[in-house]
């Protein structure tokens, strides 16, 4: 077999640099796929959740509500950033051209990676400012912490899930089927509104998606508050399914293409 | 010295499409050798075979000195993009750090800039160049990684005759160097002025492997155009090959492998004429030569 030298591997670490640099120079150039996921998050929170919070001073409620939008953001950072470099690398010679260079497709992955990460975490802050300045949140600089560590932990099963849209779909019907099914995964998980309020069917329904899990995962960690136990099961089984979908869709997209 | 690229009995099957069939190839290290052959003949199907993107369906396949999908051997071996598909939104100087950046040994970034005419846009996005000058930038990326084996696929597509000239001074230049490197082109001028050796591939096999001047000189070659009114006396003519081509305003062109002897023989025929030219015949006449030669051949066969 052929083995990772100690050379290729530092190598390696610093390709995963270059890259991240470059994807994040590409954004920061061409800046309207990045405006939505800056702009819209925290535009939903102030169209939506702001009007509610005035009136009902619930700190705990009004800390959730931003959680579940901050969840919002990293989830379509993730799903829409991915989604689409993944879908535009199928069609594009200069990828085919990457793929023929002494490197295997790790440094690059991690790299968008980083980049949409990037992108998400910059979509929280108006969310957070809006939240800390016009409602009762309690979002003290542990809160705050917390909150982002557990953001964190979700980039890796939706950024597989928008890697799996991309895989499977082409450039073309990616971005109708994405802006769709990010919509409604946002809603069923209850990022918009909190799924209690909805009645015991829509969150027994809610429980099952997988964005719910990373909801209450994220919400708790602001809130600082016990995680239930089901929604890291939800979160690990999440991870596992879009994991196994990835490694297939990726493998059939090889072998049409480069059989 | 073992061969830089050894293919034996290569073969390669889209579903029902057999792109390759049974093809064997070796390249000796520091040549320049010219693939050519029609559209759809299995041209791109080898090159990616020989860079590691897709892998032949039989047959084996040794690229300095092992399998082009190993990182080891991708190490020294450099490509251009095709189509000249470029990062859109990075600069060529952004673009040029990239690719170095994936090599453990990189060709000095000045001198890449001096020998492929790049300085006057260096800070210019990708998305900005003209045709001319993406197409030296992917030319360019094939060198980055000083690499032993480079692969050019139609490098100067779409170019004017004076770039392309251009691009073929700076080709050379690194295959001064040392650099073994693989051409495929729709010009055919193009491998006559850079390859020492020339495959022809049809119907994904290898139909004729020559010298470039060998080629040339197999079939006709030279070619003598004249001026005159007596085609039928011509025909008789021993030193003709085919049958005379009548042009216009009575513009005759005739193939032979001995013009001198041809000439002498329409003198001494005492066949009227004016205007005699004679030109070396080009690696188009081969080529079409050949080619018809080949599906002659399929006639028979199938016959």
């Amino acid at each position: 077999m052929h083995s990772v030298s100690h050379e290729e591997a530092t190598r390696d670490l610093r390709l995963v640099k270059t890259y991240t640099k470059f994807e994040m120079t590409q954004l920061v150039r061409s800046p309207g796929a990045m405006i939505s996921s800056l702009v819209f998050p925290s535009l939903l929170f102030a169209a939506f959740v702001l009007p509610q919070m005035t009136g009902a001073p619930d700190p705990r409620h009004a800390t959730v509500a931003v959680a579940q939008l901050c969840v919002f953001a990293f989830f379509t950072t993730c799903v829409f950033q991915i989604g689409f470099t993944v879908a535009e690398m199928r069609h594009e010679a200069w990828f085919v051209f990457l793929r023929t260079l002494p490197a295997g497709p790790l440094p690059r992955t991690v790299g968008q990676i980083f980049a949409t990460t990037v992108v998400a975490i910059a979509g929280t802050i108006p969310i957070l400012v809006l939240g800390g300045l016009f409602t009762d949140a309690q979002l003290s600089a542990g809160a705050i912490a917390r909150g982002m560590l557990a953001l964190l932990c979700t980039t890796i099963p939706f950024c597989l899930l928008g890697a799996l849209f991309g895989y499977t779909l082409s450039l073309r019907t990616a971005l109708g089927v994405i802006s769709l099914a990010s919509f409604l995964l946002a809603f069923l998980g209850g990022l918009f509104v909190m799924p209690a309020t909805l009645g015991p069917v829509f969150d027994s329904i809610s429980m099952l998606m997988p964005t719910r899990g990373p909801r209450e995962l994220v919400a708790a960690a602001f809130v600082g508050s016990q995680v239930p136990w089901w929604s890291v099961v939800n979160l690990v089984a999440w991870l596992l399914i879009f994991t196994a979908g990835v490694v297939w869709s990726f493998r059939r997209d090889q072998n049409e293409r480069y059989r | 010295m073992t061969p830089l690229i050894s293919g034996s009995h290569l073969g390669k099957r889209y579903g029902d499409i057999t792109a390759l069939d049974d093809l064997s190839i070796t390249v000796e290290r520091g040549s320049i050798v010219g693939l050519l052959g029609p559209n759809g003949a299995g041209k791109s199907t080898l090159l990616s075979l020989l860079m590691g993107v897709r892998r032949p369906t039989s047959g084996t396949l040794n690229v300095l000195g092992g399998n082009p999908r190993y990182r080891s051997v991708r190490e020294r071996l450099g490509v251009t993009p095709q189509e000249s598909s470029l990062p859109e939104a990075l600069s060529v100087s952004e673009t040029i750090d990239l690719v170095s950046a994936h090599f453990r040994d990189s060709v000095d970034r000045d001198e890449l800039i001096e020998a492929f005419d790049l300085s006057g846009f260096l800070s210019r996005r990708c998305s900005a160049l003209s045709g001319g000058q993406r197409r030296r930038l992917a030319v360019a990326l094939a060198f980055v990684g000083n690499s032993e084996l480079v692969l050019l696929d139609e490098p100067t597509t779409g170019l004017d005759l004076e770039s392309r000239r251009l691009m073929w001074d700076s080709i050379l230049t690194r295959h001064a160097t040392g650099t073994t490197i693989i051409i495929t082109s729709h010009y055919l001028e193009e491998i006559e002025a850079l390859a020492e050796r020339v495959v022809v591939i049809d119907k994904g096999r290898v139909i004729a492997d020559d010298a470039t001047l060998n080629l040339i000189g197999t079939f006709a070659t030279k070619s003598v155009t004249l001026t005159t009114k007596d085609i039928i006396s011509l025909r008789s003519l021993p030193s003709l090959i085919g049958a005379p081509k009548v042009g216009k305003d009575n513009e005759v062109s005739l193939r032979t492998n001995d013009s001198d002897e041809l000439i002498r023989e329409i003198v001494r025929s005492e066949i009227p004429f004016s205007e005699l030219r004679v030109d070396r015949a080009s690696l188009e006449d081969a080529f079409i030569a050949i080619t018809k030669g080949s599906e002659h051949e399929a006639e028979v066969q199938d016959a």
